[in-house]
């Protein structure tokens, strides 16, 4: 399993690790929690804001905001990660493509239905 | 306007057969081959120790010395950055190739036809992309390009992760810091 190149040996071990508050865990460890943890959040506020009924680039740029604040949030609040080892602009690119691809897919899913 | 979410739903499920495809195609031409995992291998072997010599470069003491070994190292790990390209140069052709014929497929149905509503209008350059071949002047139509194109990004993005097939990190370049020891 390719998650075992980041030390992972199941699936289970690597949800238990992203819930986890394992501040010995190595950056890619980290990153690769955080790159699926953030997309969890991402469908989460893009149905959030399609039910809301939304509207506008506000939306979008809080978004930007809200998953930027998440990931910093994640990393160094929740997981306690020490500052100096992984850069901030490591954690707020890690996944960024695809967590706006699915806020703005889930966005307008849930408009183009509600 | 009525809008079929089921064939919204049928855009994204062929975007991710279409990226699932071709990424299969670039396994089997090149992930699976073991001169690129000793590529590969070679790549973190180099990124490792160059991250490992940028953490102990002291500015005051043999400056020049350690300035010297990490030009060294970031020149090994540029050419094989370049070798890496040149291998996957064909399947990124193929996967290319692959992506047009199915955007075509799916366009030839859907041309004119809106398959979503966007909760924003769009700025200029996206609208491009948004309503393109739709008739009309409400811009927060959607076209079936843009689902086609988040989808795949999506998918792309999730399966490379899941089956480790990103290819190594580089310590400068895009997607990874930049070397602060040799900026004037």
């Amino acid at each position: 399993m390719p998650l075992k190149k980041e030390g992972f040996q199941s699936v289970g071990e690597f949800l238990s690790f992203s819930l986890s508050t394992d501040d010995q865990a190595s950056s890619d460890q980290i990153k690769t929690a955080l790159f699926f943890v953030r997309q969890i959040v991402s469908v989460l506020l893009g149905l959030a804001a399609g039910f809301l009924h939304l509207q506008g680039i506000l939306t979008i740029l809080g978004f930007l905001f809200l998953s930027m604040g998440f990931s910093y949030y994640y990393v160094f609040k929740y997981k306690q990660v020490d500052e100096d080892k992984i850069e901030n602009t490591e954690i707020y690119t890690e996944g960024l493509g695809a967590s706006v691809g699915e806020f703005l897919l889930t966005w307008t899913l849930i408009h183009t239905v509600a | 306007m009525d809008i079929n979410i089921g064939e919204t739903l049928f855009i994204i499920v062929g975007a991710a057969i279409s990226i699932s495809v071709g990424e299969l195609v670039s396994w089997f031409l090149v992930y699976r081959n073991a001169d690129y995992k000793d590529l590969v291998s070679r790549i973190e072997t180099a990124v490792t120790k160059y991250n490992k010599e940028k953490e102990s470069f002291v500015k005051e003491t043999n400056a020049k010395n350690q300035e010297k070994r990490l030009a060294q190292i970031e020149s090994q790990i540029k050419g094989l950055n370049y070798e890496m390209t040149f291998k996957k140069m064909i399947s990124n052709a193929a996967v290319a190739i692959l992506s047009i014929v199915t955007i075509n497929s799916i366009g030839n149905y859907y041309s004119g036809i809106v398959v979503a509503k966007l909760a924003f209008e769009p700025f200029w350059i996206l609208q491009q992309i948004t309503h393109r071949g739709l008739n009309g002047e409400d811009l927060t139509d959607c076209s079936y390009i843009f689902i086609y194109i988040l989808s795949a990004l999506i998918f792309k993005s999730n399966i490379q992760k899941i089956f480790g097939l990103e290819g190594p990190k580089m310590p400068f370049g895009p997607g990874g810091p930049q070397p602060s020891l040799f900026k004037q």
